[in-house]
């Protein structure tokens, strides 16, 4: 384990749920509707675009939402680890008195 | 679908661009909105995240940060690009209801007037002047459509050049395809010579994947404007943002035009049918990032296919291709050969 690690499970559990929060924000725009627009090349370009803008959208949100649960497993992990020190702490602690 | 004509170049439902450019506005508000939240959880996880974890994290997030900010730029260039192409409508639409209004008052004098009304446009006669005022307000038209054209080239130009690039290419791709990768270069060029003598295709093709992409980036004019990127890069002279290009002119270069000619006596099989097709064109390039040796570089081809190129001659003037008459045939009676504008747009990361 790095020597120099310090965390605090509840504050990363609440990292994650801040990102958790925000990965939505990005969908809340969607791309138009093009199909009426008046010239062949520029309807095609515009419909190109926004189809690229939403395949980068997605990748983006679904790479924000997969770090949330991963801070949300680094913190599960980092409690389960506490309570494991302290439960190992508990059991030796009458053998020092 | 409602295509602008020559007759009225200012046509064309503006709302769908306004309503396209707020979607695009409001993605990159988004996107900053995101940005600036990834920040303050990057900076506040410092306070109770250290050690690799952590640092992990911090590079994690500037990494997303960083994807965010280009997808945010896209949409702010490409909803300028936006504004300017509405603005330059609206400019075709007055142009267009002025060369309508002079048309219009000069026919009024003649009909008006106690002249016979005569055939054609006679030069001669007390009207002359008015129907002349009519030939020039109709060849003014013929510009404003021209006009049109190259607005909707320019904003074309200007989206696809935002995108992030789905076509990449390595230099030495074209040439080490097998016949029948180059069969595919040469059924594409086809392909966009057969929509150009329908007459049906749209004027404005925009190509940002398959194979034409990675045929043009690797034909020979391509690569010298790299040689010339790469030299310009290795010597400190390019930043991001900056932009410039060449043609590739037929008319100047007696090598490129034998290269074309036995290209099309062999169909294709010898040469780069896709840069044979397009014949003289214009190329530029647009520096989007420089990391360390690495330089990601757009480039866009642009290129008109019109019934005078087809059928001129290269370096010999008022001589026409054998095919000319039934080119010519097949506009005047089936409507065909009318002209089309090809953009092609790709990315590329060049070391130096």
């Amino acid at each position: 384990m790095d020597s120099t690690i310090r965390i605090d499970p509840a504050e990363l559990a609440a990292l994650a749920n801040e990102l958790g929060d925000i990965a939505p924000i990005l969908s809340t725009v969607y791309p138009p509707d093009v199909s009426a627009c008046q010239s062949w090349g520029v309807t095609d370009a515009l419909k190109d675009f926004a189809l690229e803008l939403e395949e980068n959208r997605r990748e983006v949100q679904e790479s924000i939402q997969i770090l949330a649960d991963g801070v949300i497993k680094t913190a599960d992990d980092f409690a389960e680890h506490d309570a494991s020190l302290i439960a190992n702490f508990n059991r030796i602690l009458p053998e020092l008195k | 679908m409602k295509v602008w004509t020559t007759e009225n170049p200012g046509a064309g439902d503006m709302s769908v661009i306004e309503t396209w450019k707020a979607s695009v506005d409001g993605q990159s508000e988004a996107c900053l909105k995101v940005i600036e939240k990834l920040r303050a959880i990057s900076s506040s996880s410092t306070n109770h995240w250290e050690g690799k974890g952590g640092v992990a994290f911090v590079g994690a997030i500037a990494r997303r940060i960083e994807r965010l900010d280009l997808m945010s730029q896209a949409c702010a260039k490409a909803s300028a690009a936006a504004s300017e192409y509405v603005g330059a409508v609206e400019i075709i639409r007055e142009q267009t209801a002025e060369c309508y209004a002079r048309i219009e008052r000069a026919r009024s004098v003649i009909a008006d007037s106690e002249e016979p009304v005569l055939e054609g446009f006679p030069s001669h006669g007390p009207n002359a002047d008015h129907y002349e005022e009519v030939l020039q307000a109709v060849d003014e038209l013929g510009l404003v459509a021209y006009r049109r054209h190259e607005a909707d080239q320019i904003f074309m130009r200007d989206v696809l050049r935002q995108m992030s690039g789905r076509v990449r290419t390595e230099r030495s791709e074209y040439e080490t395809m097998d016949r029948d990768d180059r069969g595919q270069a040469t059924d594409a060029s086809k392909d966009l010579f057969l929509a150009f003598a329908s007459g049906q295709a749209p004027r404005d093709i925009g190509i940002t994947d398959g194979i034409i992409p990675v045929a043009l980036a690797d034909s020979g004019h391509m690569k010298n404007l790299r040689e010339r990127l790469i030299r310009l890069l290795k010597g400190g002279d390019l930043d991001v943002g900056d932009q410039d290009g060449s043609t590739r002119s037929l008319s100047s270069d007696v090598l490129t035009l034998s290269a074309d000619g036995s290209n099309v006596i062999t169909g294709g099989r010898f040469g780069n049918t896709p840069e044979t097709f397009f014949g003289s064109f214009e190329a530029t390039y647009e520096v989007v990032k420089i990391e360390g040796g690495e330089a990601t570089v757009t480039f866009t081809v642009t290129n008109d296919t019109t019934r005078q190129s087809f059928n001129r001659v290269p370096l010999v003037p008022f001589v026409e291709m054998p095919w000319a008459p039934g080119v010519n045939i097949g506009h005047d009676v089936l409507g065909g050969y009318e002209p089309i504008g090809e953009t092609v747009v790709w990315t590329e990361k060049i070391e130096f």
